[in-house]
């Protein structure tokens, strides 16, 4: 009996909550699955539902109708947990006060169902204050306190993934993710990753490439072979259809590349330093956004640059 | 993933993560970015789009990004 009530226990106030957290927040941002210990388990259910259970106690205590209630009315809802307990713990008990169990059950109940309701509520609150928060990360990663919250709190168990295939780090969301694929037929793709997909245990099973051009590597090879001096990019050739998809496991490698429309100054000013290599004068940058693109169009020809005073 | 590596993961995701174009323009035009910036000059690049991005000397001996 006491077995019984151990794991009633332990499915109401941790797995089921859990369960909600994890529904919730995964629905703002895919999460790893990993399958750890019961311990484990126990101890992450534990962190992710301590300020909601506590903030429901809280709510109960001053809250109407059950809250605040009189000295009498809590020793009295202290004898009602007393029995139960007593009356789960021994069969005798039991059999011997079965009457006022059901009286004391059922006030254990009605309390326990409105603590529960509030509980509940608020781990959902909780889950989607999380996803919400996590959907931030590109825009607050800077923010020292926000890159803390979301290593250890927010993300520590977030699919690899998504941040490598989607403008997940981007602030700028119209951040474009290249693939080149190396495929086990020795097929070379590439494309714009449209759509990822993970297996039940957070591995990528398949991804979705547009604007797909295949690498004729049989003509390159044959005209390298001939001596024609090949030029390699005349070699990639456009996919009839608008996407392709790729099986997880026919891809050998993944050539990222991330081509945000608006680059960060930072990210500028690193790749200017690290390319030139040298000691260069103190400089900044300044980004201004084209005419274009302020109307949502986008473009991939070429530029030209020129100097100023 | 641990709880250090999603930090880890976007700082070498954003690396180098330029648009095409810009990426080619620095690196055809590296030795005049160079040279415009020793004699304190700026130098603007444009995209295809009209999108501009220009570089120019700090004259308070610093880098912004530093």
């Amino acid at each position: 009996m006491i077995a019984l009530g151990a794991s009633l226990i332990l499915a109401l106030y941790l797995v089921i909550p859990g369960l909600l957290f994890r529904s919730l927040s995964r629905f703002f941002i895919p999460l790893r699955i990993v399958a750890g210990t019961s311990t484990q388990e126990v101890t992450r259910a534990f962190l992710t539902t301590a300020i909601p259970f506590s903030l429901a106690l809280a709510l109960i205590a001053h809250m109407p109708p059950g809250g605040g209630g009189t000295p009498l009315q809590a020793q009295a809802a202290g004898q009602d947990y007393r029995l139960v307990a007593s009356c789960l713990y021994s069969e005798q008990t039991f059999r011997e006060s079965e009457p006022a169990f059901w009286d004391s059950f059922g006030r254990v109940a009605r309390r326990q169902s409105r603590f529960l309701t509030w509980y509940y509520a608020l781990v959902l609150v909780e889950g989607m204050l999380v996803g919400v928060l996590s959907g931030y990360y590109g825009r607050l990663k800077r923010n020292r306190f926000y890159s803390w919250l979301a290593d250890k709190i927010l993300l520590p168990r977030i699919s690899e993934w998504h941040p490598l295939l989607t403008p997940f780090v981007f602030a700028d969301k119209n951040t474009i993710v290249r693939a080149d694929v190396l495929t086990t037929g020795d097929n070379l793709y590439r494309g714009k990753v449209s759509q990822y997909f993970l297996d039940s245990g957070g591995k990528l099973s398949g991804l979705i490439l547009s604007d797909t051009l295949r690498f004729d590597r049989r003509s390159y090879l044959e005209d390298k072979d001939a001596g024609r001096g090949p030029q390699v990019g005349v070699y990639w050739k456009e996919i009839p259809g608008a996407k392709l998809y790729l099986f997880a496991d026919k891809i050998l490698n993944l050539n990222l590349n991330y081509e945000s429309p608006e680059p960060s100054v930072q990210v500028v000013e690193e790749f200017l330093k690290k390319y030139l290599a040298r000691t260069i004068p103190p400089f900044h940058v300044e980004f201004r956004k084209s005419p274009e693109f302020e109307r949502g169009k986008h473009g991939q020809e070429n530029g030209d640059a020129e100097d100023g005073g | 993933m641990t709880a250090t590596d999603l930090s880890k993961l976007a700082g070498l995701i954003e690396e180098g993560s330029l648009p095409v174009w810009l990426r080619e323009q620095i690196e055809h035009k590296g030795e005049d970015i160079l040279k415009a910036l020793t004699n304190a000059r700026s130098i603007t690049l444009r995209g295809p789009q009209g999108e501009q991005v220009t570089i120019a000397p700090n004259m308070n001996g610093k880098n912004s990004a530093a």
